[in-house]
Protein backbone atom coordinates (compact mmCIF):
# COMPACT_ATOMS: atom_id res chain seq x y z
CA UNK A 1 0.00 0.00 0.00
CA UNK A 2 2.77 2.38 1.03
CA UNK A 3 4.81 1.35 -2.00
CA UNK A 4 1.94 2.01 -4.41
CA UNK A 5 1.40 5.44 -2.84
CA UNK A 6 5.09 6.16 -3.30
CA UNK A 7 4.90 5.04 -6.95
CA UNK A 8 1.90 7.26 -7.53
CA UNK A 9 3.81 10.21 -6.05
CA UNK A 10 6.76 9.54 -8.38
CA UNK A 11 4.46 9.32 -11.41
CA UNK A 12 2.73 12.58 -10.41
CA UNK A 13 6.09 14.33 -9.94
CA UNK A 14 7.31 13.13 -13.32
CA UNK A 15 4.13 14.32 -15.05
CA UNK A 16 4.49 17.68 -13.31
CA UNK A 17 8.13 18.00 -14.39
CA UNK A 18 7.19 17.07 -17.97
CA UNK A 19 4.36 19.65 -17.96
CA UNK A 20 6.70 22.37 -16.72
CA UNK A 21 9.23 21.47 -19.41
CA UNK A 22 6.55 21.61 -22.12
CA UNK A 23 5.15 24.91 -20.85
CA UNK A 24 8.66 26.37 -20.75
CA UNK A 25 9.14 25.36 -24.38
CA UNK A 26 5.71 26.79 -25.30
CA UNK A 27 6.65 30.16 -23.77
CA UNK A 28 9.86 30.32 -25.87
CA UNK A 29 7.93 29.38 -29.02
CA UNK A 30 5.26 32.00 -28.28
CA UNK A 31 7.89 34.69 -27.69
CA UNK A 32 9.63 33.89 -30.99
CA UNK A 33 6.24 33.81 -32.77
CA UNK A 34 5.20 37.25 -31.56
CA UNK A 35 8.61 38.70 -32.52
CA UNK A 36 8.27 37.27 -36.04
CA UNK A 37 4.69 38.57 -36.28
CA UNK A 38 5.85 42.02 -35.13
CA UNK A 39 8.76 42.15 -37.59
CA UNK A 40 6.65 41.02 -40.57
CA UNK A 41 3.93 43.55 -39.67
CA UNK A 42 6.49 46.36 -39.32
CA UNK A 43 7.88 45.61 -42.80
CA UNK A 44 4.34 45.56 -44.24
CA UNK A 45 3.28 48.78 -42.47
CA UNK A 46 6.39 50.68 -43.63
CA UNK A 47 5.91 49.52 -47.23
CA UNK A 48 2.21 50.56 -47.08
CA UNK A 49 3.07 53.98 -45.62
CA UNK A 50 5.81 54.56 -48.20
CA UNK A 51 3.30 53.92 -50.97
CA UNK A 52 0.66 56.34 -49.63
CA UNK A 53 2.51 59.01 -47.71
CA UNK A 54 3.66 61.52 -50.28
CA UNK A 55 0.42 62.26 -52.06
CA UNK A 56 -0.97 65.79 -52.03
CA UNK A 57 -4.27 64.45 -53.22
CA UNK A 58 -7.27 62.96 -51.53
CA UNK A 59 -9.57 60.41 -53.12
CA UNK A 60 -13.25 61.02 -52.44
CA UNK A 61 -15.62 58.38 -53.74
CA UNK A 62 -13.07 57.34 -56.38
CA UNK A 63 -12.30 60.89 -57.60
CA UNK A 64 -8.94 62.56 -57.00
CA UNK A 65 -8.92 66.07 -55.49
CA UNK A 66 -5.91 68.32 -54.98
CA UNK A 67 -5.71 69.30 -51.31
CA UNK A 68 -4.25 72.78 -51.89
CA UNK A 69 -7.06 73.51 -54.36
CA UNK A 70 -9.64 72.42 -51.78
CA UNK A 71 -8.08 74.74 -49.21
CA UNK A 72 -8.06 77.62 -51.71
CA UNK A 73 -11.74 77.18 -52.56
CA UNK A 74 -13.20 76.49 -49.13
CA UNK A 75 -12.83 78.79 -46.14
CA UNK A 76 -11.26 77.41 -42.97
CA UNK A 77 -13.15 77.53 -39.69
CA UNK A 78 -12.04 77.18 -36.10
CA UNK A 79 -13.59 74.65 -33.75
CA UNK A 80 -13.06 73.94 -30.06
CA UNK A 81 -12.12 70.42 -29.06
CA UNK A 82 -11.01 68.81 -25.81
CA UNK A 83 -7.52 69.07 -27.29
CA UNK A 84 -7.73 72.85 -27.78
CA UNK A 85 -8.77 74.96 -30.77
CA UNK A 86 -8.35 73.46 -34.25
CA UNK A 87 -8.45 75.04 -37.71
CA UNK A 88 -9.69 73.29 -40.83
CA UNK A 89 -12.30 73.18 -43.53
CA UNK A 90 -15.72 71.71 -42.75
CA UNK A 91 -15.82 68.08 -43.84
CA UNK A 92 -19.37 68.46 -45.13
CA UNK A 93 -18.18 71.06 -47.63
CA UNK A 94 -15.63 68.56 -48.97
CA UNK A 95 -18.38 65.98 -49.38
CA UNK A 96 -20.50 68.65 -51.09
CA UNK A 97 -17.92 68.58 -53.90
CA UNK A 98 -19.53 65.26 -54.90
CA UNK A 99 -22.84 67.08 -55.45
CA UNK A 100 -24.75 64.23 -53.83
CA UNK A 101 -28.45 65.02 -53.44
CA UNK A 102 -28.86 63.05 -50.25
CA UNK A 103 -25.57 63.06 -48.31
CA UNK A 104 -27.33 61.75 -45.21
CA UNK A 105 -28.21 58.57 -47.15
CA UNK A 106 -24.57 57.48 -46.97
CA UNK A 107 -21.91 56.47 -44.47
CA UNK A 108 -18.37 57.77 -44.88
CA UNK A 109 -15.30 55.61 -44.43
CA UNK A 110 -12.25 57.76 -43.75
CA UNK A 111 -8.95 56.04 -44.55
CA UNK A 112 -5.49 57.08 -43.32
CA UNK A 113 -2.14 56.43 -45.03
CA UNK A 114 -1.28 53.80 -42.39
CA UNK A 115 -4.44 51.79 -43.13
CA UNK A 116 -6.37 53.21 -40.16
CA UNK A 117 -10.09 53.50 -40.98
CA UNK A 118 -13.13 54.91 -39.26
CA UNK A 119 -16.71 54.95 -40.52
CA UNK A 120 -18.92 57.89 -39.58
CA UNK A 121 -22.43 59.18 -40.35
CA UNK A 122 -23.41 62.39 -42.10
CA UNK A 123 -24.25 63.94 -38.68
CA UNK A 124 -20.62 63.36 -37.68
CA UNK A 125 -19.33 64.74 -41.00
CA UNK A 126 -21.36 67.91 -40.41
CA UNK A 127 -19.53 68.51 -37.13
CA UNK A 128 -16.05 67.49 -38.33
CA UNK A 129 -13.22 69.40 -39.99
CA UNK A 130 -10.34 68.50 -42.30
CA UNK A 131 -7.05 70.14 -41.34
CA UNK A 132 -4.14 71.16 -43.54
CA UNK A 133 -2.19 68.26 -41.97
CA UNK A 134 -4.80 65.98 -43.62
CA UNK A 135 -6.40 64.99 -40.30
CA UNK A 136 -10.14 64.53 -39.75
CA UNK A 137 -11.20 65.98 -36.41
CA UNK A 138 -14.58 65.30 -34.82
CA UNK A 139 -15.00 67.36 -31.65
CA UNK A 140 -17.95 65.30 -30.41
CA UNK A 141 -16.33 61.88 -30.89
CA UNK A 142 -13.50 59.99 -29.17
CA UNK A 143 -10.02 60.61 -30.53
CA UNK A 144 -9.94 57.13 -32.01
CA UNK A 145 -12.25 58.61 -34.69
CA UNK A 146 -9.68 61.29 -35.57
CA UNK A 147 -7.99 59.85 -38.64
CA UNK A 148 -4.52 61.19 -39.44
CA UNK A 149 -2.97 61.65 -42.86
CA UNK A 150 -6.17 60.91 -44.79
CA UNK A 151 -5.72 59.50 -48.28
CA UNK A 152 -9.30 58.53 -49.09
CA UNK A 153 -12.93 59.00 -48.12
CA UNK A 154 -15.18 56.19 -49.29
CA UNK A 155 -18.88 56.90 -49.66
CA UNK A 156 -21.01 53.89 -48.71
CA UNK A 157 -24.73 53.53 -49.34
CA UNK A 158 -26.59 52.73 -46.12
CA UNK B 1 -11.48 39.02 6.38
CA UNK B 2 -8.36 40.82 7.56
CA UNK B 3 -6.41 39.39 4.62
CA UNK B 4 -9.16 40.50 2.20
CA UNK B 5 -8.90 44.04 3.54
CA UNK B 6 -5.12 44.01 3.06
CA UNK B 7 -5.51 42.81 -0.55
CA UNK B 8 -8.22 45.40 -1.23
CA UNK B 9 -5.96 48.16 0.10
CA UNK B 10 -3.14 46.88 -2.12
CA UNK B 11 -5.37 46.80 -5.22
CA UNK B 12 -6.29 50.45 -4.64
CA UNK B 13 -2.63 51.28 -3.89
CA UNK B 14 -1.11 49.67 -7.01
CA UNK B 15 -3.99 50.81 -9.23
CA UNK B 16 -3.66 54.41 -8.02
CA UNK B 17 0.10 54.50 -8.59
CA UNK B 18 -0.28 52.97 -12.05
CA UNK B 19 -3.10 55.39 -13.00
CA UNK B 20 -1.14 58.34 -11.55
CA UNK B 21 1.99 57.45 -13.55
CA UNK B 22 -0.12 56.94 -16.69
CA UNK B 23 -1.53 60.46 -16.37
CA UNK B 24 1.57 62.45 -15.46
CA UNK B 25 4.44 60.39 -16.85
CA UNK B 26 2.41 59.20 -19.85
CA UNK B 27 1.45 62.79 -20.71
CA UNK B 28 5.06 63.93 -20.29
CA UNK B 29 6.27 61.18 -22.63
CA UNK B 30 3.52 62.08 -25.13
CA UNK B 31 4.66 65.74 -25.04
CA UNK B 32 8.20 64.57 -25.87
CA UNK B 33 6.62 62.80 -28.89
CA UNK B 34 7.68 59.42 -27.53
CA UNK B 35 5.46 56.34 -28.00
CA UNK B 36 4.01 56.71 -24.50
CA UNK B 37 1.41 53.94 -24.84
CA UNK B 38 4.10 51.39 -25.71
CA UNK B 39 6.40 52.53 -22.89
CA UNK B 40 3.61 52.71 -20.33
CA UNK B 41 2.33 49.20 -21.14
CA UNK B 42 5.67 47.53 -21.78
CA UNK B 43 7.41 48.96 -18.75
CA UNK B 44 5.19 50.48 -16.07
CA UNK B 45 2.11 48.28 -16.42
CA UNK B 46 4.23 45.13 -16.56
CA UNK B 47 6.30 46.18 -13.53
CA UNK B 48 3.28 47.10 -11.36
CA UNK B 49 1.25 44.05 -12.35
CA UNK B 50 4.08 41.55 -12.05
CA UNK B 51 5.41 42.81 -8.71
CA UNK B 52 1.93 42.90 -7.17
CA UNK B 53 1.21 39.39 -8.42
CA UNK B 54 4.49 37.79 -7.32
CA UNK B 55 4.52 39.46 -3.90
CA UNK B 56 0.92 38.70 -2.96
CA UNK B 57 -0.04 35.88 -5.39
CA UNK B 58 -3.75 36.73 -5.23
CA UNK B 59 -5.99 35.68 -8.12
CA UNK B 60 -8.11 38.49 -9.52
CA UNK B 61 -5.90 41.19 -8.02
CA UNK B 62 -4.65 42.43 -11.39
CA UNK B 63 -8.20 42.91 -12.69
CA UNK B 64 -8.89 45.14 -9.68
CA UNK B 65 -5.64 47.07 -10.20
CA UNK B 66 -6.57 47.62 -13.87
CA UNK B 67 -10.06 48.85 -12.96
CA UNK B 68 -8.66 51.27 -10.35
CA UNK B 69 -5.98 52.61 -12.72
CA UNK B 70 -8.50 52.92 -15.57
CA UNK B 71 -10.97 54.76 -13.33
CA UNK B 72 -8.24 57.21 -12.30
CA UNK B 73 -7.10 57.64 -15.92
CA UNK B 74 -10.64 58.70 -16.79
CA UNK B 75 -9.91 61.96 -14.98
CA UNK B 76 -6.93 62.72 -17.17
CA UNK B 77 -7.29 66.26 -18.53
CA UNK B 78 -4.18 66.07 -20.74
CA UNK B 79 -5.33 63.45 -23.24
CA UNK B 80 -8.50 63.90 -25.24
CA UNK B 81 -9.73 60.34 -25.39
CA UNK B 82 -10.33 59.53 -21.74
CA UNK B 83 -12.71 56.71 -22.57
CA UNK B 84 -10.24 54.94 -24.88
CA UNK B 85 -7.36 55.10 -22.42
CA UNK B 86 -9.53 54.04 -19.46
CA UNK B 87 -10.84 51.05 -21.44
CA UNK B 88 -7.30 50.15 -22.58
CA UNK B 89 -5.94 50.09 -19.01
CA UNK B 90 -8.84 48.05 -17.66
CA UNK B 91 -8.45 45.58 -20.53
CA UNK B 92 -4.71 45.34 -19.87
CA UNK B 93 -5.31 44.37 -16.24
CA UNK B 94 -7.80 41.69 -17.28
CA UNK B 95 -5.60 40.28 -20.05
CA UNK B 96 -2.55 40.17 -17.80
CA UNK B 97 -4.57 38.22 -15.24
CA UNK B 98 -5.76 35.69 -17.83
CA UNK B 99 -2.33 35.08 -19.37
CA UNK B 100 -0.60 34.91 -15.98
CA UNK B 101 -3.16 32.45 -14.65
CA UNK B 102 -2.66 30.18 -17.63
CA UNK B 103 1.13 30.17 -17.69
CA UNK B 104 2.43 30.87 -14.23
CA UNK B 105 -0.20 30.29 -11.62
CA UNK B 106 0.71 26.65 -11.12
CA UNK B 107 4.10 27.40 -9.57
CA UNK B 108 5.95 30.65 -9.77
CA UNK B 109 9.16 29.21 -8.29
CA UNK B 110 9.77 27.32 -11.54
CA UNK B 111 10.36 30.59 -13.38
CA UNK B 112 14.01 30.60 -12.42
CA UNK B 113 15.99 30.99 -15.62
CA UNK B 114 16.50 34.44 -17.09
CA UNK B 115 15.72 33.06 -20.56
CA UNK B 116 12.22 31.98 -19.59
CA UNK B 117 11.56 35.28 -17.81
CA UNK B 118 12.61 37.23 -20.93
CA UNK B 119 10.49 35.01 -23.22
CA UNK B 120 7.51 35.32 -20.92
CA UNK B 121 8.04 39.11 -20.72
CA UNK B 122 8.07 39.44 -24.50
CA UNK B 123 4.97 37.30 -24.91
CA UNK B 124 2.84 38.78 -22.12
CA UNK B 125 3.75 42.39 -22.88
CA UNK B 126 3.11 41.93 -26.63
CA UNK B 127 -0.20 40.13 -26.01
CA UNK B 128 -1.45 42.57 -23.39
CA UNK B 129 -0.57 45.55 -25.62
CA UNK B 130 -2.15 44.30 -28.86
CA UNK B 131 -5.23 42.78 -27.23
CA UNK B 132 -5.74 45.91 -25.11
CA UNK B 133 -5.41 48.06 -28.24
CA UNK B 134 -7.96 45.88 -30.07
CA UNK B 135 -10.38 46.01 -27.14
CA UNK B 136 -10.24 49.81 -27.25
CA UNK B 137 -10.74 49.82 -31.01
CA UNK B 138 -13.85 47.67 -30.57
CA UNK B 139 -15.41 49.22 -27.46
CA UNK B 140 -14.83 52.92 -28.20
CA UNK B 141 -16.74 52.92 -31.53
CA UNK B 142 -19.48 50.87 -29.85
CA UNK B 143 -19.86 53.54 -27.16
CA UNK B 144 -20.08 56.38 -29.70
CA UNK B 145 -21.78 54.80 -32.71
CA UNK B 146 -21.16 51.53 -34.52
CA UNK B 147 -18.24 49.18 -34.70
CA UNK B 148 -17.10 47.99 -38.13
CA UNK B 149 -14.96 44.86 -38.05
CA UNK B 150 -13.36 45.61 -41.44
CA UNK B 151 -11.92 48.85 -40.03
CA UNK B 152 -10.20 46.88 -37.27
CA UNK B 153 -8.94 44.12 -39.57
CA UNK B 154 -7.34 46.59 -41.96
CA UNK B 155 -5.52 48.23 -39.03
CA UNK B 156 -4.28 44.94 -37.52
CA UNK B 157 -0.80 45.05 -39.14
CA UNK B 158 -0.24 48.47 -37.53
CA UNK B 159 -1.26 47.10 -34.09
CA UNK B 160 0.93 43.98 -34.49
CA UNK B 161 3.82 46.19 -35.53
CA UNK B 162 3.53 48.54 -32.53
CA UNK B 163 3.25 45.51 -30.26
CA UNK B 164 6.79 44.48 -31.24
CA UNK B 165 8.28 47.40 -29.29
CA UNK B 166 6.02 46.71 -26.30
CA UNK B 167 7.19 43.08 -26.42
CA UNK B 168 10.88 44.04 -26.46
CA UNK B 169 10.38 46.41 -23.52
CA UNK B 170 8.44 43.66 -21.71
CA UNK B 171 11.38 41.30 -22.25
CA UNK B 172 13.43 43.69 -20.10
CA UNK B 173 10.82 44.82 -17.59
CA UNK B 174 9.50 41.41 -16.53
CA UNK B 175 12.93 40.10 -15.37
CA UNK B 176 13.41 43.41 -13.52
CA UNK B 177 9.99 42.98 -11.86
CA UNK B 178 10.90 39.40 -10.85
CA UNK B 179 14.10 40.70 -9.23
CA UNK B 180 12.36 43.58 -7.47
CA UNK B 181 9.69 41.29 -6.07
CA UNK B 182 12.37 39.32 -4.18
CA UNK B 183 12.69 42.24 -1.80
CA UNK B 184 10.90 41.23 1.36
CA UNK B 185 8.76 43.94 2.90
CA UNK B 186 6.51 43.49 5.86
CA UNK B 187 4.53 46.18 7.58
CA UNK B 188 2.45 46.07 10.70
CA UNK B 189 -1.22 47.01 10.27
CA UNK B 190 -0.54 50.24 12.13
CA UNK B 191 1.72 51.43 9.31
CA UNK B 192 0.31 49.31 6.47
CA UNK B 193 -3.17 50.84 6.14
CA UNK B 194 -2.23 54.51 6.63
CA UNK B 195 0.61 54.12 4.09
CA UNK B 196 -1.38 52.37 1.32
CA UNK B 197 -4.57 54.39 1.80
CA UNK B 198 -2.61 57.63 2.29
CA UNK B 199 -0.57 57.26 -0.92
CA UNK B 200 -3.65 56.17 -2.90
CA UNK B 201 -5.64 59.17 -1.59
CA UNK B 202 -2.84 61.57 -2.50
CA UNK B 203 -2.80 60.19 -6.08
CA UNK B 204 -6.58 60.59 -6.43
CA UNK B 205 -6.68 64.06 -4.85
CA UNK B 206 -3.88 65.39 -7.08
CA UNK B 207 -5.49 63.96 -10.23
CA UNK B 208 -9.01 65.18 -9.46
CA UNK B 209 -7.86 68.67 -8.35
CA UNK B 210 -5.68 68.90 -11.47
CA UNK B 211 -8.59 67.78 -13.65
CA UNK B 212 -10.93 70.30 -11.99
CA UNK B 213 -8.44 73.16 -12.48
CA UNK B 214 -7.86 72.15 -16.10
CA UNK B 215 -11.58 71.87 -16.89
CA UNK B 216 -12.57 75.12 -15.17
Amino acid sequence: MVKSKHNLYIIKTNIRKRMLFIRGKIIHILAISVIILGIVSTIYVNAYKERNNNSNEIIINGNNYDISTIFTNINEIQITTDDGKKMGIPLNQIIDLLKEKCPSCFKYKIIGSDGYKQTVNWEDIEKGIFTIEKTAIFPHLAHSFWVKNIIEIEVIKI
Amino acid sequence: MKNNMRIFALIIFFGSIWGFSEIFLGSFLADQELPYDIIMTGFFAMIFLTISRIMYNQKGMQIGIGITAGALKYFNPFVGCNVCSAIAIMAEGLLFELIWNYFINYDISKFKSLKIKISFGIFISYSVYILGYMTTQILTPLIYSNFYIENLISFMPQIFSKGLYAGIIGGLSIPIAFSLSNIKLSFKDKIYYPTTIGISSICWIIVIVNWYIFIS
